[in-house]
């Protein structure tokens, strides 16, 4: 058991939210190996919980349902697509061993990133060996944010963007090889204008990300203008 | 799997088929806990377009997160509840200006949903959920008080002791209190 036992008081504020953040820690820290604490927490929970079912119940919007379920229907549907192209990619790995297509080589010499405001562009490059790089985007409209490059994925981590989207818009992530552009990941950043997302396969050298915000999921080729690109070098 | 299978699945053996992406399992899902999503949203940030977009993100982060139920920590509606209190939450943290509502009545009246077309599931969450809100009703306001600014607000305790300009040792202990009665009239509903 780690720590004291915090008092019955600030398992109460605990369960409600309503600790600072140091004691909260503590709590965390203490109660998953102390039976007393945890039991305490556990028939707290149900009360808790019933707070939030305890408002006046409203019916949501039928856009709202029609909006999020056609957002996930496309998400299965990209998917079910993303499933059928690694056996495309094999193939291709197939063939690339036996000289066709060769892959980079592992590791990057370099990554340029390329973000587009509204009065021009940002441009940041790195040199790097590893197998990841990060690379820091700013643009002058206020998106922002980076993308760390793996050798099986990468991840998009932005900022600035418009988190109050409208009907079935949803931002788009593209990944441009040398044979053309493909759909990868589609998002929709949080109240704050803040988005994760991966990108799926490994982006050898000359390939492009792209994002941009379409005004549906679905898209096999972007509609519109590119708002941020990252072309690793 | 049907739509009428999976309409008698119970929450937490639904998760599992939300989990592995299944679009209709989904939709039972979303039908099941969006409008308490949606209600509980509304009384955090209190606005219909501010509850629509937590709303829709929380139920899209369950989705794209892979759904990471777990029922040994409590039921789908309190897992789902917990993820939307969350966003609420940090919206209202993130637009400066905006205070929470406190008032536990008086929200916009807004289209409800028909009592004859509630599951019965569904009917007897809502009758606890009056009991509770009567409980709560009949707190006395020191408590009542406190424990809406920590939920509904997002407020921490020392914060509350601030705002109230009251010792920390009194807050808790109002929350303690009020706790306690809600516990024991959710024990009467059981």
């Amino acid at each position: 058991m780690i720590g004291d036992h915090p008092d019955r008081d600030d398992l109460v504020a605990y369960s409600l939210g309503a600790l600072d953040t140091r004691e909260a820690s503590a709590v965390e820290a203490h109660a998953p190996s102390c039976a007393r604490c945890s039991r305490e927490l556990e028939a707290l929970a149900p009360a808790v919980a019933v707070l939030g079912e305890s408002v006046e119940q409203l019916e949501p919007p039928a856009e709202l349902r029609e909006r999020v379920l056609a957002i996930v229907r496309d998400d299965a549907e990209a998917k079910r697509g993303a499933a059928r192209e690694p056996q495309a990619t094999t193939r291709r790995e197939r063939r690339g061993l036996q000289g066709f297509l060769l892959r980079p080589a592992v590791g990057l010499v370099g990554l340029a990133v390329v973000a587009a405001g509204a009065g021009g562009y940002f441009v940041a490059d790195i040199g790097g060996g590893g197998g990841e790089a990060t690379v820091p985007v700013v643009a002058e409209r206020g998106i922002g944010g980076t993308l760390a490059v793996g050798e099986e994925s990468s991840m998009l981590d932005l900022h600035g963007l418009k988190h109050r989207l409208t009907g079935r818009e949803v931002y788009q992530v593209w990944v441009e090889h040398g044979s053309g552009v493909q759909p990868s990941s589609n998002f929709i950043p949080d109240g704050s204008g803040r988005a994760m997302t991966a990108v799926d396969g490994h982006l050898g050298n000359g390939t492009k990300v792209m994002v941009t915000l379409e005004p549906h999921p679905g898209e096999t080729a972007p509609t519109a203008p590119v708002l941020l690109s990252a072309t690793v070098e | 799997m049907t739509r009428g299978e999976l309409q008698r699945l119970a929450d937490e053996d639904l998760m599992p088929l939300v989990a592995r992406e299944d679009p209709l399992a989904f939709e039972v899902f979303y039908d099941r806990q969006a409008g308490a999503a949606y209600s509980l949203a509304y009384r955090i940030v209190g606005s219909r377009t501010a509850a629509e977009d937590v709303t829709q993100e929380a139920l899209l982060s369950i989705w794209r997160s892979g759904a990471r139920f777990d029922r040994a920590r409590g039921s789908v509606r309190a897992w789902t509840l917990g993820i939307v209190r969350n966003r609420a939450i940090d919206l209202l943290r993130k637009e400066s200006g905006r205070s929470p509502k406190l008032a536990a009545g008086g929200e916009e009246l807004l289209e409800r949903t028909p009592a004859d077309e509630l599951t019965d599931a569904e009917a007897l969450r809502r009758e606890t959920a009056r009991e509770v809100r009567g409980a709560i009703k009949g707190l006395p306001d020191d408590q009542s008080r406190v424990i809406q600014l920590s939920y509904f607000g997002g407020f921490s305790h020392s914060e509350i002791a601030e705002m109230l300009n009251e010792p920390l040792g009194t807050v808790k202990g109002r929350m303690r209190l009020g706790m306690d009665k809600i516990r024991a009239t959710l024990a009467e509903a059981w």
